[in-house]
């Protein structure tokens, strides 16, 4: 799966859990909270639907990587087999 | 047989929209079944049936709107001996004289209205006998052009003024407040959640929550309504959950039976709660169910609120954020983390006294926080 995709991804997630933000145009370096007003139970929703979209577990311990989307892109890469993934 | 009426959804709810029925005559449904699906000032809810019975007749289309207390269909009770429900006759096109008329239109005027659009049984014809022509469909509005879509937003917001001022004309509402120490809570948040995976991760606000239900099992004046000049309590602790729609707007669904969930079910009914709050799929029970209300506005960065009760409720709990505060403790002094709660009371349920029992009760056992995890009535 190459970044792209997985932006595109981590955004379905996003719009699952805030429908709403959909076609927000966002800044993937700063915080999904501010930028979409997202409270700790929205972002939890969102990680959660992230765990069902990417087929993985998420540990609880690195539930904040999660906070933006250029650090959860960078997670994702190091995931061994999320490259491979369709 | 008996009647299904259109419920009140909130405490000034006059009316609301059929948008569909889950069901059709000659269905078996169960308590807590989804009937219909009703348009309000606060969205789209799914209207939930009270009895088990079976649908004789649906007695209203959907996209009308009607009254609270309108009759919208009627049902076999189960202990009625079921009778053969008649299928429902296929809708017949009027054959009176104005219809027939309706149906007049010129080949090129039907050509037209299909470039355009239009749908000719809203085209008012001015040939003869009432035809429809081409200069009738040219004339004639697009979906566009008439009358906007209505507000939703502005709508909302209506009822919510309307409510809140209904509460603070009718309520005499008294303010108690306090810091609570949640040292203890967080450190044992933390090693509660350490070994569970993210999904079943434990946020403080569930925390908040059973402390709540607790609370009012000891202090009953504050978990009921007020209603026809009286308190009447509730047995039970639904929870209403202030939140806030990013489209603007409040809602306060409850969460039902809190005295009896444990933290995992508290947290898996938050969540979901919330993800269906911000997509407008809440149900009627939801709605109308709170026995006490929690708004929760720590995360914009309030340090206190003081909120306004939502009638017929007598209590609304506020936590602000949490924050690091100078704490004394056996004369020394630390830095700890503590939250703001305050409550906002009816006075007509209850005195400044047992407020502050009730407060002083969530203190201990956010201060305790292993009372808070007991298993569930049953299990």
């Amino acid at each position: 799966m190459d970044r792209e995709t997985m932006r595109t991804r981590l955004l379905h997630a996003l719009a699952t859990i805030a429908p709403e933000s959909s076609g927000s145009p966002l800044n993937d370096k700063a915080s999904l909270q501010d930028q979409l007003d997202l409270d700790s139970v929205d972002m939890l929703n969102y990680v959660i639907q992230v765990q069902k979209d990417f087929h993985m577990e998420i540990p609880n311990n690195e539930y904040r990587k999660f906070l933006t989307l250029e650090d959860a892109i960078t997670y994702l890469q190091k995931i061994p087999g999320m490259e491979m993934q369709v | 047989m008996f009647e299904f009426k259109m419920p009140s959804l909130g405490a000034d709810m006059e009316n609301g929209t059929l948008v569909l029925w889950h069901v059709k005559p000659g269905d078996t449904v169960k308590r807590g079944d989804i009937i219909a699906d009703v348009e309000t000032d606060k969205g789209v809810i799914e209207v939930e049936v009270w009895e088990p019975g079976t649908i004789s007749e649906l007695l209203i289309e959907p996209g009308r709107k009607i009254a609270v207390g309108t009759v919208m269909a009627l049902l076999q009770s189960e202990k009625e001996p079921v009778e053969k429900i008649a299928e429902a006759p296929q809708p017949q096109v009027s054959v009176g004289p104005e219809r027939e008329h309706r149906l007049r239109v010129s080949p090129l005027a039907r050509k037209r209205a299909a470039e355009r659009g239009l749908d000719l049984a809203l085209i008012h014809g001015t040939g003869p006998y009432g035809a429809i022509t081409v200069e009738d469909v040219e004339k004639a509005p697009t979906a566009r052009e008439a009358a906007p879509a209505p507000d939703k937003s502005a709508a909302m917001r209506q009822a919510i003024a309307q409510s809140m001022a209904r509460s603070k004309r009718e309520i005499p509402h008294y303010y108690l407040q306090t810091e609570i120490n949640l040292q203890k809570a967080i450190g044992w948040l933390e090693g509660f959640n350490q070994n569970r995976s993210l999904s079943e991760r434990v946020l403080p606000a569930a925390l908040f929550i059973k402390a709540t239900a607790k609370a009012c099992q000891k202090v009953p004046e504050m978990n009921g309504y007020w209603m026809d000049g009286n308190f009447h309590p509730s047995t039970a602790v639904h929870v209403g959950l202030a939140i806030s729609l990013r489209q603007g707007g409040l809602v306060g669904p409850a969460l039902h039976h809190v005295e009896s969930l444990g933290l995992p079910d508290i947290m898996k009914g938050m969540l979901d709660l919330v993800a269906r709050a911000r997509s407008g799929k809440l149900r009627s029970s939801e709605i109308s169910d709170p026995t006490i209300t929690i708004t929760n506005l720590g995360e914009q960065g309030v340090e206190t609120v003081f909120g306004v009760i939502y009638p017929p409720q007598v209590a609304l709990l506020g936590f602000g954020r949490i924050t690091p505060r100078p704490w004394a403790d056996q004369n020394m002094l630390g830095v700890m983390p503590c939250v703001s709660l305050t409550l906002s009371a009816d006075h007509r349920a209850s005195d400044g006294h047992r407020g502050g029992l009730f407060l002083n009760h969530i203190k201990h056992f956010l201060e305790d926080p292993e009372s808070l995890e007991e298993a569930p009535h049953g299990s």
